[in-house]
């Protein structure tokens, strides 16, 4: 037990060295890549990567094996961080990554599904009409039945077809994950993507 | 297996083998009911119209099913207020005959008397039946379902009624599946049914009827051209000498030789068949696609007999279960690899389908099989083939199926689905036959005439729906042109003893279901099940419960990710959706059991076991999860069993292992859906 909570010791002094060099050294804060949702609970953009310790304690805790890690490859500025591809791998919301981050940069968000929409953002879902298979008279409804909060963050309408609310959807991604159309037609567009104001970045609209 | 019981209960009470109904009749009807049909996962289409309709129409619906389906939830969804659902396990024909009676006691003006007068026979005995023995209080040990909420229901369903009638179109249209047809007792529910249905006179108008839902797209299409043994094509029994005669002649082949085959028994169908085999009577078997494992009872009946006879094997899969059995395989192309074909779907639509792809080099198109094997046959016989088989190849080496379909549309001349109209159209307009089709999006027969041809068939039947003069097609197609209703009973007195004998079959070495029709006819008159759990051991942890004890109900389906036999199951995206052999089990069970959502378990009936995994709830980790089961009562799909293995050493998921050989002394259907069970944990 003590060798490994040294290494922990060792590997999270390394990884907060990094990050501490790379801002001693003014490398410029990155976030998130676009197509990638940060764990849920997290601090808004800019906030999280100044207060993430990258300890690795939720990717571990993270039952699910959904959260990941950039490398050195992915920037200085988001080395070590955590991210998760939904399409891969979604998020169940379970909570435990929130519970064990020590740096309060994931915040612990709750297990009801009213606590959800209240604490957790990740992103919102986005349906891309044309492709989606319900909306072309198959139908599918694989999506609403991933979604944690069908019903309400995924409302079903005729032949199946999914219609995503905004102020519901928390962006878990399982209707992502979910879908059988490839490439996927409903996706998780991430928080950073979505806030972002500037004219043609904006997500994109179908 | 799916829908003989739909097939002999219309002819029965209708005199033919035909839905009387259209797909259009959904958006006329003012009244929605489902029978064993989840219609939202096996007719999504179908049910979505339905569920529109409701939302545009406020119609009432009602589902019958054991379980809280998708199609319980979606219209309650769409309107909780007017959606009800009958949660009866085996009461469908008291519920019937309670509806019956509530609408003879309280709702009179419900009643189409008219009709009943006028168009039908046997209704004095179906009102004197349930209005004496039938009442809701009566039958609920039978129904299962709450009188009061019953009679609010028949009082919906007498209210329909009245509107469709005064409007002259709409009122109560009624869809069942394969869940209502798989009893010992389907051909009864299937005219159970109808006898409701022509009480409160929702049959031969448009917006109502009783309307079978058939599952793979050509089932229709195998009744139609006299698939079931006993039946000649377009709706005549093999036994009827001068349709006998006209067959043989457009069949080209010596009417003497067809005669002899009328003689020909086949006691108790499909399971019959296996019974003898084991017997050692029936020596060889041709297994064209019709998998072995959707039969029932695999480890006593079906498995122990394909392995005593000589099997041939027509397939397109090189892992396909039958393969294991077989003396010979001939590999056969799809019906997407060139050569396509025609099918009939519910609405008695033909349409074609055209290839897509190339056959496979070495494998052959079904129907070219048939007809080399044919001409080797006859030739051995000393007939002449080019006589009885005048096809042609065309370039690429197959025959063309539009030949066959004509002769197909030729020798329909005259019956009670006569096609030849296309003939016509044929001739006048120089459309070709599959043009035609295609032109109209599919062709429902009958198309008798020219002009109806012309207009894409006929839309409904019975009643002179069918709308031409000087064809036989006036009331109905019974003998005397009405609709004959026969009282169905539903009677749990003295069933133990009944259901004792009936679990001998499989347990009991030399115990032949064939050798004992009489217990399967009590059974059915009295609207029974193969097997009755032993209630008394429900409320016990599962290693309590006696190994000789089998305290819940299990019923089999399909979970339609997936593809009969499984073979789904390797490609990536459906394995994602369900991955795993799953059993539903009600929430309240699964406490008393001590068994938590996602653990193995082993379900065992008299016969055999299979594993699967416990799916407790809507919010249970093991997919899909999208039904809840009442309690006492259990659910696995099928169409996995051989999703880990089809060999049979290392195959656990084979739910047939379980059920019972009982069926339908009339239509041969299994009764699949209500099988006793224990549950036990499997420790890792």
């Amino acid at each position: 037990m003590t060798t490994l909570a040294r290494r922990n010791v060792l590997g999270l002094s390394i990884a907060a060295g990094i990050g501490a060099i790379g801002v001693a050294v003014g490398v410029k804060k990155q976030t998130a890549k676009p197509n990638h949702l940060r764990p849920p609970g997290a601090l808004p953009a800019g906030e999280f990567e100044s207060a993430c310790a990258r300890c690795f304690k939720c990717g571990s805790a993270c039952p699910n094996g959904c959260i990941k890690y950039y490398g050195l490859g992915d920037g200085l500025g988001r080395a070590f961080t955590p991210y998760i591809t939904p399409r891969d791998r979604a998020c169940t919301l379970c909570g435990e990554c929130a519970n064990v981050c020590p740096s309060g940069a994931l915040k612990p968000f709750g297990s009801t599904s009213e606590e959800w929409r209240a604490n957790v953002d990740m992103g919102t879902a986005q349906v891309s009409k044309g492709q989606c298979y319900s909306f072309n008279g198959r139908t599918c409804g694989a999506c609403y039945r991933a979604c944690p909060l069908a019903g309400k963050a995924i409302k079903i309408g005729l032949l199946e077809t999914p219609h995503v609310q905004a102020d519901a959807c928390v962006g878990c991604g399982l209707c992502e994950q979910a879908c059988l159309h490839l490439p996927q037609a409903i996706r998780v567009i991430p928080r950073e993507t979505r806030d972002r104001t500037l004219p043609g970045e904006g997500p994109e609209v179908s | 297996m799916c829908m003989t019981s739909a097939v002999t209960g219309y002819f029965k009470s209708l005199g033919s083998d035909t839905p009387p109904t259209a797909y259009e009749d959904i958006e006329l009807a003012d009244m929605v009911t489902h029978w064993g049909h989840n219609a939202r996962g096996s007719h999504p289409i179908v049910f979505w119209r339905i569920a529109d309709h409701k939302a545009n129409k406020k119609i009432p619906t009602l589902v019958v099913d054991p379980r809280r389906t998708g199609t319980v939830m979606g219209y309650e969804e769409v309107n909780e207020a007017n959606s009800y659902h009958f949660s009866t396990i085996n009461g469908d024909i008291a519920i019937q005959n309670a509806i019956a009676h509530v609408l003879l006691t309280s709702h009179e003006e419900a009643i189409a008397w008219d009709f009943l007068k006028g168009h039908s026979t046997g209704w004095e005995d179906y009102v004197k039946g349930v209005t004496e023995r039938y009442a809701p209080e009566k039958v609920q040990h039978i129904t299962m379902i709450d009188p009061k909420y019953l009679r609010e229901v028949a009082a919906i369903w007498a209210e329909a009624s009245i509107k469709g009638r005064k409007n002259g179109k709409g009122g109560v249209l009624s869809l069942w599946g394969i869940g209502y047809n798989q009893h010992i007792h389907g051909q009864n529910n299937t005219v159970s049914l109808i006898n409701l249905m022509a009480l409160s006179g929702n049959i031969g108008r448009p917006g109502c009827g009783p309307f079978s839902m058939t599952g793979q797209p050509n089932a229709m299409g195998e009744r139609l051209t006299g698939g079931l043994t006993g039946r000649l094509p377009f709706n005549e029994g093999l036994s009827n000498v001068a349709w006998r005669d006209h067959i043989a002649k457009v069949w080209r082949i010596p009417p003497e030789r067809l005669a002899s085959v009328a003689k020909e028994e086949n006691p108790g169908m499909a399971i019959g068949m296996m019974e003898r085999a084991l017997k050692g009577d029936v020596k060889a078997m041709f297994l064209i696609y019709a998998t072995h494992i959707d039969l029932p009872d695999q480890n006593t009946l079906v498995r122990p007999a394909l392995n005593k006879t000589f099997n041939v094997v027509q397939e397109i899969y090189r892992h396909a279960p039958n393969n294991l059995y077989a003396d010979v395989i001939l590999p056969a192309a799809t019906w997407g690899e060139w050569v396509g074909g025609t099918y009939i779907q519910s609405e008695r639509r033909f349409y074609v389908c055209d290839g897509t792809a190339n056959p496979i080099r070495g494998t052959k198109p079904d129907m070219d099989m048939v007809i080399d094997k044919g001409r080797a046959i006859a030739t051995a016989l000393d007939l002449d083939a080019d006589a009885i088989f005048p096809y042609k190849k065309m370039a690429n080496g197959f025959y063309n199926p539009e030949d066959v379909f004509r002769d197909i549309v030729i020798a329909s001349k005259g019956s009670d689905s006569d096609l030849t109209g296309m003939l016509e159209v044929e001739e006048r307009d120089g459309v070709a036959l599959y043009d035609q089709i295609r032109n109209h999006r599919g062709i429902q027969w009958p198309a008798p005439t020219y002009e109806i041809a012309r207009n894409g068939g006929t839309k409904r039947r019975y009643m002179e729906q069918e709308g031409w003069d000087g064809k036989p097609y006036g009331g109905f197609r019974t003998a005397d042109g009405k609709l004959h209703m026969h009282l169905c009973e539903q009677n749990y007195e003295g069933r133990e003893e009944i259901i004792a004998q009936l679990s001998r079959a499989g347990t009991e070495k030399g115990f032949y279901m064939i050798d004992n029709l009489h217990l399967l006819e009590k059974a059915r008159d009295n609207g029974l099940t193969p097997e009755l759990p032993d209630f008394d051991f429900l409320n016990k942890r599962w290693d309590e419960v006696p190994v000789d004890k089998y305290p819940f109900w299990i019923g089999l389906g399909v979970v339609y990710e997936h593809f009969h036999t499984a073979k789904t199951i390797r490609s990536g995206t459906t394995k994602r959706l369900v991955p795993e052999m799953y059993v539903e089990m009600n929430i309240d069970d699964a406490g008393v059991l001590g068994i938590e959502d996602g653990e193995w378990v082993r379900v065992i009936s008299r016969r055999g076991s299979y594993e699967a995994r416990a799916s407790i709830g809507l919010d249970s980790k093991v997919k899909p999860a999208r039904n809840t089961v009442p309690r006492g009562y259990m659910f696995s799909p099928w169409n996995l069993s051989v999703g880990d293995s089809a060999d049979p050493e290392k195959n656990r998921w084979l739910a047939n292992a379980i059920t019972h050989r009982a069926f339908d002394p009339v239509s041969g259907q299994v009764d699949f859906k209500k099988c006793a069970a224990r549950i036990e944990k499997i420790r890792v």
